[in-house]
């Protein structure tokens, strides 16, 4: 081992890490624990502590599991799990005496840092987890090493250590996905969003929350501020004051799909924040969706599962009124029930004036028009008989009470109606090109049926248009603007801009990263092969080309190079001065005359005059290959040579 | 199991006749990935299937960063194989053949070790005895001998996990190398061997070694009759005793033609007095039951006179 002393101590620090970081899995009780064990592990580090006996640990071990199996029930499979795997690892730390043991806590702990990754997604925890994971490394490291490499082989090797990153992000963008194999629990947690009530003063208190609900993407540029009305659930029973979703809601039949589509349907893709809650959010009429998704009734969708982790599915719906699904939905909205009597009076005033069911909703949104009614974040509290209260009491309230009253006239002038509950709006960043959508813009609206169709209609829009055109903050005045935190803000511009910049980076990191799905790595995997197809061919050609080029350079320099050049041919080329002989002279007489004009020159000259004759007369290879060599050797000598043209 | 051991004992004679050929020469060697093995440990299955249960629950929650921290670790283990490869790779190793010793005394094989980046947590080991490295440029490895003999190293292993424990590097050295173990020097019972040992030594001796015993011939004294032995057993009742023809001579050393721990015993008691009459500078001879050496003096003389001891 490397040093004890640098193990003992990173140990109990990652441990310490981890428990931090598996927080919402754990009870009060069982994190006082765990946080106790840490401490007994520093202890144990600074040697204020000794080792325990395998014998002590087992029994402590076997206490506490035993305490786990007993509150199995409140801390639900998965986090039992957590509980399990993160004890074993906190005991054999304390009981640690051997390098194997050392090597499996070390598993262990890869194993927790993965489940950490269950319930935190966001970029930041994600760069804790690795930095987490690289302690571990390096733990590992400091159980095999001997001693830290010196500077110079960490230069020498950090080159390599750069290979990691294109391996692994190969791997992950290029290695087969599966879906889910088999069904896991998740983790108990609670709920986030909207629930599946909504009395007077829900949704006030939903958006006060400035925490992300869910993202958008476009595929072609995003529909109009009037039209992001995303529908999450709808509630259809009303007790004079609470408006729930029907308890049979599920078992119903779906809505039909519309008989004809639009032309302007919208594709989009949804990357939505965990909420422990199976709906979706979608827009219009959903006409197709990934396939963890699954239809309900009234045209909404819900994920297989509660959703606990940031999830992102495609989503294709057409902007027209949903469609009726059947008799039993009209049923359910057109029930009034025995309260809100005053209301029944002003419902029934308003159905004898008015011809048909649009002129019955709009003689509402006159009324509120009209009289005084105010937009409000604090609205005075409501009686038993909520909507008497608001239309003629108090007439201050949030989109909920405009929802919920309207729903309620609309049901007593004999109109199915129901109220709808959803987001509207969020904050579109052009050069991000992503739509966010907040806890804070959680609304209420209604729709009402009309020859099949669910029309929706927005009681807001006639009090606060701003509500729906320019977002929340612009319908509020600055008081309720304070309350909602967003004075602080204001005062503080370049934090909200650092704040702002992060969510982008956030979202950026959620399309690529977490929602990084098999469909995405289809289409990379498609377009590798398309970019395959499009330059194998002259990729090919382009080898090709290139081989039998050189093949052929190579060839023809093997044929010069063992070719035997003839060797009148040398001899010219090796003595410039022959190509000046008379034409009836042979190369012998040449040579010959070039001796006596070069005496100095005369012995050499005279080998080669050998040396040639012997080989083309005589073909001795031998004085051939002498013949050859002696050129080479005196070819400056020879080059230099000059036969001057003979007088006679 | 015993199947698959005599199968590994089989791979393994293979790997060192192919070692063998591989290594022309046998006291200096250079690790290069003709020579380097690379295999997952035991813990580095282990990790894989760590890497698994990861993708498994990645999968099944279609979790990316789970999987991202699953291909995170199948990276660095593919890289750990070659962080394992390189840190042996290059390294020279060279033996010195371990200096002679008696008997009982500690043998030391000198190793120098070069290599041009460092090398990490090396275990060299042989048969009988292993040591970890770092970086030392020279090494020893010491085992001792008990019994004296001209022997041969046997195969070294040279071994690394590092530098995550997931991948063993690992390559054999066969390095016959010989050394010497003289018998352990033994001052003698009286000043020459022979009748040196009293008679309750030798009965003793003989009690325990019947090889000790001849046939009595006329002459023999009745003092060397094994009396509590022909009590039980008539035949080769006389304790047969080294002749003494040398006596006269105190050049001379012999070695009696002896079995078992008296021939031991006499060998550690002659080495001793070579010893005695080399630091003295007298001259001495040897004579064994093969051969003999003629007087002489000298480091030279005293290595091949011990030499011939160590083979008796």
């Amino acid at each position: 081992m490397l040093s004890q002393q640098r193990f003992f101590l990173l140990a109990p620090a990652l441990q310490c890490l981890l428990i931090l970081l598996l927080l919402p899995a754990w009870q009060w009780w069982s994190l006082t624990l765990f946080l106790l064990l840490n401490l007994l592990a520093f202890l144990q580090a600074m040697d204020k502590l000794p080792v325990l006996s395998l014998r002590a640990v087992n029994l402590i071990a076997a206490a506490i599991a035993l305490g786990f199996v007993l509150s199995l029930r409140q801390l639900g499979a998965m986090n039992f799990l957590m509980h399990i795997l993160l004890l074993s690892a906190l005991l054999r730390l304390l009981a640690l005496s051997r390098q194997s043991e050392a090597r499996q806590l070390v598993w262990v702990q890869y194993f927790v840092l993965g489940c950490c990754f269950l319930f935190h997604q966001s970029m930041a925890m994600a760069a804790l987890i690795f930095t987490a994971t690289a302690m571990n490394l390096l733990l590992q490291y400091l159980l095999f090493a001997e001693r830290w490499p010196s500077t110079q082989q960490l230069k020498a090797d950090s080159r390599f250590l750069l290979l990691l990153i294109p391996v692994w992000l190969g791997l992950f963008l290029l290695f087969p996905r599966l879906g889910p194999l088999w069904q896991l629990p998740n983790s108990q947690q609670a709920i986030t969003g909207l629930a599946n009530e909504i009395e007077p003063g829900t949704i006030e208190q939903l958006v006060q929350s400035n925490a992300t609900a869910f993202r958008v993407r476009f595929d072609q540029g995003p529909p109009a501020e009037s039209e992001r009305y995303w529908r999450a659930k709808v509630f259809e029973r009303f007790d004079g004051r609470r408006w729930s979703v029907h308890p049979d809601f599920h078992r119903r039949a779906r809505a039909q799909p519309p008989a004809e589509v639009q032309s302007d349907t919208l594709s989009y893709q949804v990357i939505a924040e965990p909420s422990f809650q199976r709906s979706v959010f979608s827009l219009g009429v959903p006409l197709q969706w990934s396939a963890e998704l699954e239809a309900l009734p009234a045209g909404l969708l819900r994920h297989q599962r509660p959703i606990s982790q940031r999830i992102s599915y495609q989503l294709q719906s057409s902007l027209q009124p949903v469609a009726v699904s059947d008799n039993a939905e009209v049923h359910w909205n057109s029930m009034t029930g025995n309260h809100n009597p005053r209301s029944q009076e002003f419902a029934d005033a308003l159905a004898a004036q008015a011809p048909s069911p649009h002129a019955v909703a709009e003689a509402i949104l006159q009324h509120f028009r009209q009289q005084e009614f105010y937009y409000t974040l604090r609205p005075p509290p409501l009686g038993r008989h909520s909507v008497d209260d608001f239309l003629f009491g108090s007439r201050a309230g949030f989109c909920s009470h405009y929802a919920s009253a309207t729903a309620l006239l609309l049901r007593q002038a004999g109109i199915p109606a129901r109220v709808v509950g959803g987001y509207l709006g969020g904050d579109w960043y052009p050069e991000q090109q992503y739509l966010l959508v907040r806890q804070r813009d959680a609304h209420a609206w209604v729709e009402y049926l009309v020859d099949g169709a669910w029309h929706p209609l927005d009681p807001t829009a006639a009090i606060a248009p701003e509500r729906v055109l320019d977002g929340l903050d612009g319908a509020l005045s600055d008081e309720d603007r304070f309350l909602l935190g967003q004075g602080i803000f204001g005062q503080l511009p370049l934090l909200g801009q650092l704040r702002l910049q992060l969510m982008h980076l956030d979202y950026y990191w959620s399309v690529w990263v977490l929602g990084f799905n098999q469909q995405r790595q289809d289409a990379l995997w498609s377009s590798i092969k398309a970019f395959w197809q499009r330059w194998l061919y002259p990729l090919l050609a382009a080898c090709l080309l290139l081989l039998v080029t050189s093949t052929a350079l190579w060839l023809w320099r093997r044929w010069r190079r063992h070719q035997p050049a003839g060797l009148s041919a040398r001899l010219l080329l090796a003595i410039p001065a022959l190509r000046h002989k008379a034409n009836a002279d042979s190369y012998q007489q040449a040579l010959v005359q070039l001796a006596a004009q070069a005496p100095d020159q005369a012995v050499l000259l005279m080998q080669i005059n050998q040396l040639y004759e012997r080989s083309v007369f005589a073909e001795d290879e031998q004085a051939a290959t002498k013949l050859i060599q002696l050129l080479k050797q005196q070819r400056k000598t020879l080059a230099r040579l000059r036969l001057t043209a003979q007088s006679s | 199991m015993a199947l698959l051991r005599r199968y590994r004992q089989q791979v393994q004679r293979l790997m060192q006749r192919w070692l063998a050929k591989k290594f022309n020469s046998a006291s200096s060697f250079q690790l290069n990935h003709a020579t380097l093995l690379v295999f997952p440990t035991r813990y580095g299955f282990w990790f894989v299937l760590l890497i698994v249960l990861l993708y498994l629950l990645g999968t099944n929650y279609q979790n990316n960063l789970i999987l991202l921290l699953g291909y995170l670790l199948l990276s660095v283990f593919v890289l750990s194989i070659w962080f394992a490869w390189r840190n042996l790779a290059g390294l020279r190793i060279e033996l010195q053949p371990p200096d002679p010793v008696h008997a009982g005394e500690s043998l030391q094989l000198n190793l120098r070790l070069s290599t041009r980046h460092g090398f990490q947590a090396l275990k060299l080991s042989s048969h009988n005895n292993s040591i970890v490295l770092s970086n030392q440029p020279q090494a020893a490895l010491r085992w001792t001998e008990p019994k004296r003999g001209h022997y041969q190293t046997g195969v070294l292993t040279i071994a690394s996990d590092y530098p995550l424990g997931l991948i063993r590097c690992w390559s054999y050295l066969p390095a016959g190398l010989s050394y010497w173990v003289y018998p352990a020097p033994l001052p003698p019972q009286q000043q020459a061997h022979g009748a040196a040992q009293t008679e309750d030594q030798q009965q003793q001796l003989a009690s325990s070694l019947p090889e000790q015993l001849k046939n009595y011939q006329p002459g023999d004294p009745i003092k060397r009759l094994h009396w509590k032995r022909l009590a039980r057993q008539p035949d080769h009742p006389v304790i047969r005793v080294a002749e003494q023809s040398f006596r006269a001579d105190p050049r001379w050393l012999e070695v009696p033609p002896l079995h078992g721990a008296a021939l031991e015993q006499c060998l550690s008691e002659v080495c001793y007095q070579l010893l005695a009459l080399e630091s003295k500078g007298q001259p001495y001879g040897l004579r064994t039951p093969k051969d003999q050496l003629e007087p002489a003096l000298g480091p030279l003389h005293l290595q091949q006179c011990l030499q011939r001891l160590a083979l008796c």
